[in-house]
């Protein structure tokens, strides 16, 4: 859209006068460079931080467990990763469950998937029953899977692969539909085998779904596996918040889900790096 | 065709666009242009992409303001679009979540036009154009002929006195085309509209033209202004006569005068451009 | 009918799963239009059939387990139909309210939660949506957010909400804002620039372009978006409920799951497992009946 703006004109080939008044129309706002970006959203953390601080320093009465305070809590973090270092057991369990959950789901998800995608008549047959499966909340099944798996990592590996199935399907069966009836004509044409069409052309069009799926699917098994430690764990990340919580150390708890969301937001990071590294390759 | 110039309905003097692309280099699409349009002219802008002539057509609308120079309507400085000169797109633009009815009513209804005269009035522009029996109907039910005659019914709508046409008929067969050409050109002799036509086409040009202008790119500038002088009385005398073809001829010869020695973006001389249809 | 090639530019952001998901069914069904010819099991009566057999086979499988169940922990995995099927039909008409005026607290929990995430996610997404700067701005911030296992406050919700209903709206609240906002923000983005011209040329305030334009074309992703809300809503209120616990009153159907679970009445907390399912499953076939009835017109 355009925008009214003086402009002097620098064009080679233009005969204008310096210093004309009138509307460039740009494609993108002046704002709109790498630094203006990272500036612009650096605001609203600075923000943040900001209101934290105020509210640390004049909190009204009843707020204090909604807003810890900031020396109190950064003190509780710091304790956590480098004096008592208990976050990192805590955090490897945690991940290992996620991780694990993760994995377990993806391998049925994918393949399941995959044979979705090859057979429409598979698909006939699974798909109502996949949307049925996939309304039903399935961190309900955390007490029962307790009681089945008991109170250690496993019942939290079980809730994670529950909760983590799904999406990788989803977005995975995605993936197959992105295929492109002209590739696949385009290699039957040059006399090609079904497992060249497969990898050739089915794959590489549904990597990049894939590793979104495996993306949301590992964000939700990591929720899995915290609520899985909240319900009854003995260890891991979340059973150490539902301690904290209990114990009124609201600093502490505070510090607690800091370490999950950098896990979470560090193992996305991760996994969409290697989802890029990987299309990318598959272009080359 | 003569044309009685009342006055000048549109003016256009020494405009300058410059446009700023993504990674902020300025381009300049119009150096320089001045051009007059006179009431119940036919105005035709040729040339191929990148001629700037949309944006001319744009600049004369209200949808851009120049960077230098001035546009005017009726002797007014153009500061934004305005309800006395309609638009009609090449892709039909109608929302497909509104009837055809509802569609063509759409002008009155952001105008805040109050009254069932409006309703009547779409309607019958829809009987006059051959529309009347899908009123109702859903746009994804018409073809693309039948899309654009109803935008062109959106347009007549509030009965402005310009009509401003970015390459209608551009999306559209031949065949279909020829015959929008022939409808258009009925509609212009009944209503006496100011029209700025923007094409490609080279035969479209001088089938409806009064006056055509063609345009050079990179920067977009006029090349020559053509008078369309056809003694003829109705359409099918028009596109049969002798100074029609000759018209042709003329005006092709021009074009590809120009494309031959454009410079394309690279340094490479153009070769025969596939834009402009012969 | 071919469509004209479009002179347009459509602005898309990325999109969410479930919104992919939408897109890539219509695909196929055009797909499977095209490539369908004679194929028997395309018809309709073949689909239901077809798509019957798991339902089919989970049953016969019930069936089974429970005619042989097993030992061990496993037995809490699988309960046997009938008690279980008994104490579904006494938790629904039998004599003790207890279960259906859990599911009437679930349900309101629910719906506030919505109600209050709606609302949220329109009044900052709509902004978003159109104004780049304040996209540009918010995104990082609100995707940093996400990550926050919002899961993990739920016990801190009770101390500030109270034990009662709040801490469930809150949770409900906060689960479905995310899907609901992001929606909002790619269905705002969805424009089709000579749209906008064409508004724009007949002298359209930007109240009427918003209204008229950009609201019609946003129903598609918002639909979407609510689709998944309300799947995260019922979600919150039933993780708040199971953290939370009941405050006064019977609590919600959270409270009766863990209840039962906790005294070893497998049937019964399949029961109530059973209704917050059938719960998830007609809440989102209604979001999506009602997606279907408002954008029915799209077929671009």
């Amino acid at each position: 859209m355009s925008e009214a703006m003086s402009a002097e004109s620098t064009h080679p080939e233009s005969n204008l006068p310096a210093g004309l008044i009138g509307s460039v129309s740009r494609a993108r706002p002046r704002w709109d460079t790498q630094a203006g970006r990272v500036i612009v959203a650096a605001v609203p953390f600075v923000a943040l931080v900001g209101l934290w601080l105020l509210l640390s320093a004049y909190r009204p009465a009843g707020w204090q467990f909604a807003v810890p305070k900031f020396g109190p809590t950064m003190d509780a973090l710091k304790s956590d990763l480098f004096v008592s270092g208990s976050a990192w057991p805590a955090v490897r369990v945690t991940f290992e469950e996620a991780a694990l959950g993760l994995l377990i789901a993806a391998i049925p998800a994918i393949a399941l998937a995959v044979l979705m995608g090859l057979s429409p008549l598979v698909e006939i047959i699974l798909y109502p029953i996949v949307v049925l499966l996939q309304a039903i909340p399935k961190v309900a099944f955390a007490p029962i899977l307790l009681l089945v798996f008991g109170y250690g990592i496993s019942s939290k590996i079980a809730l994670a692969v529950m909760v983590a199935f799904f999406p990788v399907l989803v977005n995975a069966v995605t993936g197959m539909r992105a295929a492109r009836l002209d590739e696949i004509d385009l290699l039957r044409s040059m006399q090609g085998s079904a497992w060249q069409i497969f990898t050739k052309v089915r794959v590489r069009r549904a990597i990049p779904s894939i590793f979104a799926g495996l993306q949301v699917g590992f964000v939700f098994a990591l929720l899995g596996a915290v609520f899985g430690e909240f319900v009854g764990g003995t260890a891991g990340l979340g059973t150490v918040i539902s301690i904290r919580s209990a114990q009124l150390d609201i600093p502490g708890v505070f510090s607690g889900i800091i370490e999950i969301s950098v896990l979470g937001v560090v193992a996305s990071l991760i996994l969409r790096l290697v989802g890029s590294r990987i299309s990318n390759w598959q272009e080359s | 065709m003569t044309v009685t110039s009342v006055g000048n309905v549109l003016s256009a003097r020494n405009v300058v666009k410059i446009f700023a692309r993504e990674d902020g280099t300025p381009t300049l699409a119009l150096a320089d242009v001045s051009l007059e349009v006179s009431m119940g002219e036919v105005l035709v802008l040729v040339g191929a992409s990148g001629c700037g002539k949309t944006t001319f057509l744009r600049l004369f609308a209200g949808l851009e303001l120049p960077t230098a120079g001035e546009v005017q309507r009726f002797g007014r400085t153009v500061t934004g679009p305005a309800a006395e000169a309609a638009l009609v797109f090449q892709s039909s633009v109608l929302l497909p979540w509104r009837t055809i009815r509802e569609n063509v009513m759409l002008p009155a209804e952001i105008q805040r036009r109050k009254g069932s005269e409006w309703r009547d009035r779409a309607t019958e522009l829809l009987e006059m154009t051959g529309l009347a029996a899908f009123a109702d109907a859903y746009p994804r039910e018409l073809s693309g002929g039948m899309r654009q005659r109803a935008s062109i019914c959106r347009a007549l709508l509030l009965d402005p006195p310009i009509l401003f046409m970015d390459e209608p008929f551009g999306a559209l067969d031949a065949i279909t085309r020829a015959t929008l050409n022939r409808e258009l050109y009925a509609t212009w002799r009944h209503t006496g509209k100011t029209i700025v036509f923007v094409t490609h086409d080279i035969t479209e040009a001088v089938r409806l033209g009064s006056r055509v202008v063609v345009m050079t790119p990179r920067p977009g500038r006029i090349a020559h202004i053509n008078e369309i002088v056809i003694d003829a009385e109705s359409y099918d005398e028009r596109i049969e006569s002798q100074q029609y073809v000759d018209l042709l001829r003329e005006l092709e010869h021009q074009v590809h005068v120009i494309t031959s020695t454009t410079e394309r973006d690279d340094g490479s001389p153009a070769a025969a451009d596939a834009d402009l249809v012969r | 009918m071919s469509e004209p090639p479009l002179k347009t530019l459509e602005v898309e952001a990325a999109t969410s799963p479930a919104v992919e998901a939408a897109d890539g069914t219509r695909q196929l069904e055009e797909l499977k239009r095209l490539v369908a010819g004679r194929r028997w099991y395309y018809a309709l009566w073949a689909r239901i059939m077809l798509g019957a057999i798991p339902l089919v086979a989970l049953t016969l499988l019930w069936l089974i387990v429970s005619a042989h169940p097993p030992h061990g922990a496993l037995q809490y995995a699988a309960p046997r139909i009938q008690p279980t099927l008994t104490d579904l039909k006494n938790d629904i008409v039998g004599q003790s309210p207890i279960v259906r005026s859990a599911i009437l607290l679930t349900l309101e929990e629910t719906a506030i939660g919505l109600v209050i995430a709606i609302t949220a996610g329109f009044l900052l997404g709509v902004p978003m949506g159109l104004v780049r700067l304040v996209d540009a701005s918010l995104y990082p911030i609100i995707v940093v957010l996400q990550a926050v296992p919002f899961v993990a406050i739920t016990p801190l919700l009770a101390l500030v909400f109270g034990f009662g209903i709040g801490s469930k709206v809150a949770l409900a609240a906060v689960l479905s804002f995310f899907p609901i906002l992001l929606n909002v923000i790619v269905g705002m983005k969805r424009i089709r620039l000579d749209e906008i011209d064409l508004l724009r040329s007949l002298g359209a305030s930007r109240a009427q372009t918003f209204l008229k334009l950009r609201l019609p074309r946003a129903f598609g992703s918002i639909f979407a978006g609510l689709q998944v809300g309300i799947l995260f809503a019922l979600l919150g209120a039933v993780i708040g409920e199971i953290v939370g616990g009941a405050g006064e009153g019977n609590g919600g159907l959270g409270v009766q799951l863990t209840i039962r679970t906790q005294g070893l009445d497998i049937p019964g907390a399949f029961s109530v497992l059973i209704i917050i399912s059938v719960m998830a499953a007609s809440l989102t076939l209604l979001v999506a009946a009602m997606s279907r009835l408002l954008t029915n017109w799209k077929e671009l």
